[in-house]
């Protein structure tokens, strides 16, 4: 079974949010808050157990003349956000019950009937994708379209997309295009465009990653992503240690101290 | 710095009080089927020994219903014995709950020889009772967690160690060795306290700042120094160590809730995570 | 439309979307075309991507489409025709208009009258203007003869009137007026305008951002002459794109919901014409398309009456309605409001949030005795007699079938037919709009009496199954009238004896040989034919025939559409030839045989009595034969160009003591409002603001306004503010942006305020009705009201 991924191009997004709702209508997911934000046009402001993809609307000033295409200033940027499909996933490590998984399609997956709402992935994901939702209990994030791409059809916010700003297909395919539009878009002028797959971390890169223009931050999307399992050597190193010194500690204070002085007392 | 409107990158911790509260109960039943074994050993008083399996049996059967009552689906608690996995700290933990549980409550309720067997599998088990939840919290996304990680399961074993002796001492014990066990973790729980104070690194801000950061210091304090001159300069007065017990007992608790406390805070600030 | 019709023959887009693609450069204005037509926006950003060309958005707003754009130029809402005039101006004086273009296929060479005066002569008005009637006499607006100077030299021809006319529409008066830098502006211009010539095409969108002035007509007038200067109609990649606010508007003209037109854009008779011979008489042309209109009102006559249509009382034309007043949506409105109307059938729409001064169509429709509102969810309009506690008006509300409840049709942007099968039963007593207007058709008919005013109905065909949208397809494609005859293959079969019945000329050929080629679903070829059916005949491309030179070769391989075949004698091509196809290049009219046949080979503007682009528009326009700038009818702008002349003389203010007006300037009033729609909701919101996903992307009622205004009223982002006009005072919360950029107009800063009106006090969520801030007001030609550049004032709430 092939690998496949994401694609989003932020340089060719125009905000329309028809991936959010997309995905909200075809996996069932259900409103999120009915809450003004003023931040910009984004009301959904992030991922979450009720968001699963999320247009980012990242504003800087804009300058009369030039167009958000401009290759010297975004005025406007927008990117759809997603959960990444980690090859190196901290929610799938850190799931006590095997609920999540890999698909066969490179995905990673939490699968409803086992989770027991434990909220383990929820501080283990580097994204801060995966959240559990309160009046279900259980954790919920982009299923990847699993059954969608079951039935051989494309996830439906790549589905929805006007502008194919979100590409989905074989990742080695993936990377490729975005190869050749980093490319273009240098050659245009912009040459703060970069693809945001963080493969040089322990995450060891996305199966969905995303054309952006300049600072990472300015996205929500982490410099230097770790996934959790790294720490484990130093945790347990430092777990054990402990429990020795416990141990040998307990052991060492009774063997060297004299009997009980005084008799318990009374209660 | 730049950033996304100072929106939050991670996701908050969900666990609500039980977690915390577990983290302290556990971790003093770890301790104590701990010291209850070294008590055995020493040949000390029996009934020192068997407070403390009393205690660890008790703390491991709470344990497991408030780790329940905070699962989302508390019915599939089941569920996290479905698998193994070693690369998961809440996996291990499960087990090593299930473990303690069995064995500690075996301890109290089976006849001497298999009591005594099951007292040690109690111990073992405990060891790890009282540490893990440091790889637990440390080995995660959180920053004020994980920066924290090789420091956190000691902290942890140290708060519990205390919290066992402070224990066993409220029930009226007076051994020395339960004592010397209190200076040592009140010692370690000082030191610690004094380097978070003087560490002044973005992702540590939460242990500083805020409500998490005043009940981390009243916690350090009662737990820390609180107890470490209670029990070095009044050692002999019944009444001196049962304060410092008390003292423990309550900081150790504080210490567990800012903890988690400072995970969520951690998750608001994007700063940290973000990294640059 | 009759911007783009009296400019070009046909009141709809030239153009395809898809076509876009094909574009070097495109002027998106009076529109925010991603963020309202986000599926068709992606052929822009393909012609962006794939050709390089460039994507320049003209707004008020840097919007969503200002994102994807080149180049993004603010202006002062209401400042449209001086941008246009300017790049009309900069299009003669440096020389960049396409000339063999214009020479051959537009009325630039025609030789005016002697008597015509134009606004520079006469302060702001054109000759012909009757100050007691308020209204023009175009009489001196009309060609001097046949005569043509190919030479565009005469002092009298149109290019010279025309060069005349815009020379005082200078980039610095753009600076002045519309708050852009002077040179942004020429960046602009020379870009745009470099999109011309026989191996480059640029294309225009435009919206209700055009439509919505008391100018309206005349900015698309005025876009309309830059395109046909720059040989940009008829061409891949050209064109005007007319984006409509939603589904089934271009259908909604086609077959119209207006008081003055007959499906097919037959004028509505009125009182002054007693007879079809009357009728015909005054509306048949000579020479070119119209000559057919004969054929075409006797058979949509034969189509509603049948067999009572006979030849000797003019096929039934004494039972069609006929226009007698001002019975304009407006119009009506307002006798609504004076207690002159008793009842009122609303469906599809929610007047109660989504007109112009909306509060006074809540109180006129307080004045009813009834109402029928037809609708999805219980709109404002169903329920607005919650404001009222004294409205006597009984409203009967009818659960109504959404689009996928239902069979039928969408004729979208683009004049496409689509057709849509029935998914899902609609639920409960849900029906289709066709089921109740069967339904309420037998009911009158059954009432019908033998009085004289009854006998048009009682004429009317009306043998409608219950919901069969296809047997009304077929009856607007037409066919041999009653009593045999061959099968109609399209509109061209159509006779004027009464042989034919056609219920919409223009539709006719979408079932031909009993095929509903709406239905189409196998898009073939660069413009997809065979999805879809485009009026008229398939043709995708508008006055196609300009994409050839005169001889009929392409002007260029690179913009190659239609051509002449010598061998196979017709007309070839990616499109199907908007002309007649066997008719040469080099055929000569004939004037005597009228019609088609009158107009030459070389003639694309087919529906013009004289086959030619009109620059200049000698009749068919009430405000003038050319666009001239006036200023919103508020406004704290002295006109620049004319002083004396604020406002478009013709257009109608009605104003009452519930539809007042702020002074122009009016210190009380200093900020220009300007209102929009988001990617988020529909319209008046009824079908957004009870959906969850889409009302929580959008929950609530903001304006949109700069730092520096926010500064200077004292509120920050997020805060209340009150938004007051003359008419009315709303609520919202500031949204504070440096998108909605402060401009320097003459001088001084003036602050613009934004405001998007999807929301009422019905659904999940709810706000304030922005449109009771504006006013009812009507612009010459299409009546149509004035909802960018409004006079207002902002404070903290």
């Amino acid at each position: 079974m092939s690998v496949t991924g994401f694609f989003t191009d932020s340089t060719l997004c125009i905000g329309c949010k028809a991936c959010e709702v997309a995905c909200k209508e075809w996996n069932d997911v259900p409103a999120d808050g009915f809450r003004f934000s003023g931040r910009s046009y984004d009301n959904t402001l992030s991922l979450g157990h009720s968001t699963w993809r999320h247009v980012k609307f990242v504003e800087r000033e804009p300058v009369v003349g030039r167009g958000g295409n401009a290759p010297e200033l975004m005025a406007w940027e927008f990117s759809s956000d997603v959960c990444k499909h980690c090859e190196n996933a901290g929610c799938l490590e850190a799931c006590p019950t095997g609920s999540i998984v890999r698909t066969e399609f490179g995905g990673v997956y939490v699968q409803p009937d086992v989770c027991n709402g434990c909220g383990y992935c929820v501080v283990s994901c580097p994204f801060g994708v995966i959240d559990r939702r309160p009046d279900d209990g259980r954790a919920f994030k982009c299923t990847f379209c699993y059954d969608r791409q079951r039935a051989g059809e494309v996830p439906a916010c790549a589905k929805a997309c006007p502008t194919e700003s979100i590409l989905f297909g074989n990742l080695d395919e993936l990377q490729k295009i975005a190869d050749a539009r980093i490319e273009k878009l240098h050659a245009f002028g912009m040459t703060d465009a970069t693809i945001y797959n963080p493969k040089n971390t322990s995450v060891g890169g996305t199966h969905a990653f995303f054309l952006i223009r300049g600072d990472a931050r300015a996205y929500n999307l982490p410099m230097s992503p770790q996934v959790p399992t790294t720490l484990l050597p130093v945790a347990w190193t430092s777990a054990a240690i402990a429990a020795g010194v416990l141990a040998i500690g307990s052991l060492l204070a009774f063997a060297l101290s004299p009997r009980e002085r005084v008799a318990r007392s009374a209660g | 710095m730049e950033n996304y409107y100072d929106l939050p990158l991670l996701k908050k911790p969900v666990w609500t009080w039980e977690v915390p509260v577990y983290f302290f109960v556990g971790g003093a039943a770890g301790a104590a089927a701990m010291i209850g074994i070294a008590a055995q050993l020493s040949d000390a008083d029996k009934r020192l020994v068997r407070d403390a399996r009393w205690i660890a049996a008790i703390g491991a059967n709470l344990s497991a219903p408030l780790l329940i009552a905070d699962l989302g689906r508390p019915s599939r608690f089941l569920n996290m014995l479905r698998v193994f996995k070693p690369q998961s700290p809440m996996s291990v933990g499960a087990w090593l709950l299930a473990a303690f549980g069995g064995a500690s409550t075996a301890a109290i309720i089976l006849p001497r020889r298999s009591g005594d067997t099951a007292a040690v599998a109690s111990a073992l088990t405990g060891l790890g009772m009282a540490t893990y939840t440091g790889v637990l919290l440390g080995a995660t996304s959180i920053p004020v967690w994980s920066t924290h990680v090789a420091l956190l399961p000691v902290h942890f074993a140290a708060s519990a160690a205390g919290s066992a002796v402070s224990m066993l001492e409220l029930r009226g014990h007076r051994h020395d060795g339960l004592n010397a066990i209190g200076l040592a973790a009140a010692l370690f729980e000082t030191i610690t306290g004094a380097r978070i104070e003087m560490n002044d690194d973005l992702e540590s801000t939460p242990l500083r700042r805020g409500p998490t950061g005043t009940i981390t210091r009243i916690g350090g304090v009662l737990s820390g120094p609180v107890p470490f001159l209670l029990r070095l300069l009044g050692a002999r007065s019944k009444k001196t160590r049962r304060l410092a017990a008390a003292s423990t007992i309550v900081g150790s608790l504080l210490t567990r809730l800012a903890w988690v406390g400072a995970g969520r805070a951690s998750a608001r600030d994007p700063r940290p995570a973000l990294g640059g | 439309m009759p911007g783009l019709g009296t400019s070009l023959g046909r009141g709809g887009a030239t153009t395809a979307q898809q076509d876009l693609a094909n574009a070097d450069a495109i002027l998106i204005m009076g529109s925010s075309m991603a963020e309202n037509h986000p599926v068709g926006f992606q052929w822009v950003i393909e012609a962006r991507e794939k050709n390089g060309a460039k994507v320049i958005h003209v707004d008020p707003r840097f919007t969503r489409t200002s994102a994807m754009a080149d180049y993004w130029l603010p202006l002062r809402a209401g400042s449209d025709i001086v941008f246009l005039g300017a790049l009309i101006n900069f299009t003669l004086t440096n020389e960049r208009y396409f000339r063999d273009y214009v020479v051959h296929y537009t009325n630039a060479p025609a030789i005016l009258r002697s008597d015509f005066k134009d606004t520079e002569d006469l302060r702001g008005l054109f000759s012909g203007w009757d100050a007691e009637t308020h209204k023009y006499d175009p009489e001196s607006w009309r060609y001097e003869g046949d005569e043509r100077d190919s030479t565009m030299q005469h002092p009298r021809c149109v290019f010279q009137v025309l060069r005349r006319h815009f020379a005082r529409y200078t980039p610095e008066l753009v600076e002045r007026s519309c708050g852009m830098p002077k040179e942004r502006f020429l960046d602009v211009a020379d870009i745009f305008t470099a999109a011309s010539g026989r191996e480059k095409t640029g294309a225009i969108c435009y919206a209700v951002g055009w439509t919505q002035h008391s100018t309206g007509v005349q900015i698309i007038r005025a876009a309309s002459i830059l395109q046909l200067l720059l040989g940009n109609i008829g061409r891949p990649g050209g064109g005007i794109l007319a984006l409509r606010g939603h589904a089934s508007i271009q259908g909604s003209t086609d077959i119209p919901t207006l008081y003055d037109m007959l499906p097919g854009y037959l004028p509505m008779p009125s009182d002054k014409e007693r007879s079809l011979d009357d009728y015909i008489r005054k509306h048949k042309s000579p020479k070119g398309w119209w000559h057919n209109l004969d054929k075409y009102i006797v058979s949509l006559l034969k189509s509603y009456y049948g067999d009572a249509a006979t030849k000797e009382i003019g096929f039934g034309f004494q039972w069609l309605p006929q226009v007698t007043g001002d019975h304009s949506y407006f119009g009506y409105t307002m006798e609504m409001a004076d207690e002159k109307l008793e009842g009122l059938i609303v469906m599809g729409q929610n007047p109660a949030v989504g007109s112009p001064n909306a509060k006074l169509h809540r109180r006129a429709m307080s004045k009813l005795k009834w109402l029928v509102v037809r609708d999805m969810v219980e709109v404002e309009t169903a329920t607005f007699w919650r404001e009222f506690p004294d409205c006597a008006t009984e409203v009967f509300f009818f659960p109504a079938a959404s689009h996928a409840e239902k069979d039928g049709s969408f004729t979208n942007t683009q004049r496409l037919l689509q057709w849509r099968d029935k998914a899902v039963d609609p639920p409960g007593d849900a029906r289709s709009e066709l089921h109740f207007i069967v339904d309420l058709g037998r009911r009158l008919k059954r009432r019908a009496t033998d009085r004289p005013r009854d006998a048009g109905l009682r004429a009317l065909t009306w043998n409608y199954k219950d919901e069969d949208a296809e047997e009304v397809l077929r009856e607007i494609h037409g066919d041999a009238a009653e009593g045999g005859g061959a099968p109609l293959k399209h509109f061209g079969d159509l006779k004027s004896d009464g042989s034919t019945a056609c219920g919409c000329w223009i539709y006719s050929g979408v079932f031909e040989a009993g095929e509903n080629k709406a239905r189409k679903r196998r898009p073939e070829g660069r413009y997809g034919h065979g999805w879809g059916y485009a009026w008229p005949l398939d043709r995708r491309i508008l006055y196609n025939r300009a994409s050839a030179a005169p001889d009929g070769r392409p002007w260029s391989e690179r913009k190659a559409l239609v051509w002449w075949d010598e061998t196979k004698r017709e007309w070839v091509g990616h499109d199907i030839a908007d002309f007649t196809r066997g008719k040469p290049p080099d055929f000569q009219g004939d004037p005597d045989k009228g019609g088609d046949e009158a107009l030459p080979g070389d003639a694309p503007f087919i529906m013009h009595q004289d086959g030619m682009g009109w620059i200049w528009v000698p009749s068919g326009l009430k405000d003038g034969p050319l666009p001239a700038h006036y200023e919103p009818l508020e406004s704290n702008v002295t006109n620049p160009l004319y002083p004396s002349q604020q406002n478009d003389p013709a257009a109608m203010k009605m104003e009452r003591p519930d539809n007042r007006y702020a002074r122009s300037p009016d210190e009380r009033f200093p900020y220009v409002l300007t209102t929009y729609r988001l990617t988020e909701h529909h319209t008046a919101g009824g079908m957004t603001r009870t959906l969850s996903h889409l009302a929580e992307l959008q929950p609530e009622l903001f304006t949109e306004i700069s730092p520096d205004l926010a500064r200077e009223i004292g509120v920050t982002n997020g805060e209340f503010v009150e938004i007051c006009t003359a008419r009315a005072s709303i609520k919202a919360r500031a949204l504070v942006t440096k998108r909605m950029p402060p401009l320097q107009i003459d001088g001084r800063i003036v602050h613009q305020v934004g405001l998007p009106y999807h929301w009422g006090p019905n659904g999940l969520v709810t706000g304030d009705v922005v449109n009771d801030l504006l006013a009812i007001s009507e612009e010459p030609n299409v009546r149509i009201f004035e909802s960018k550049g409004v006079s207002c004032n902002v404070r903290r709430a």
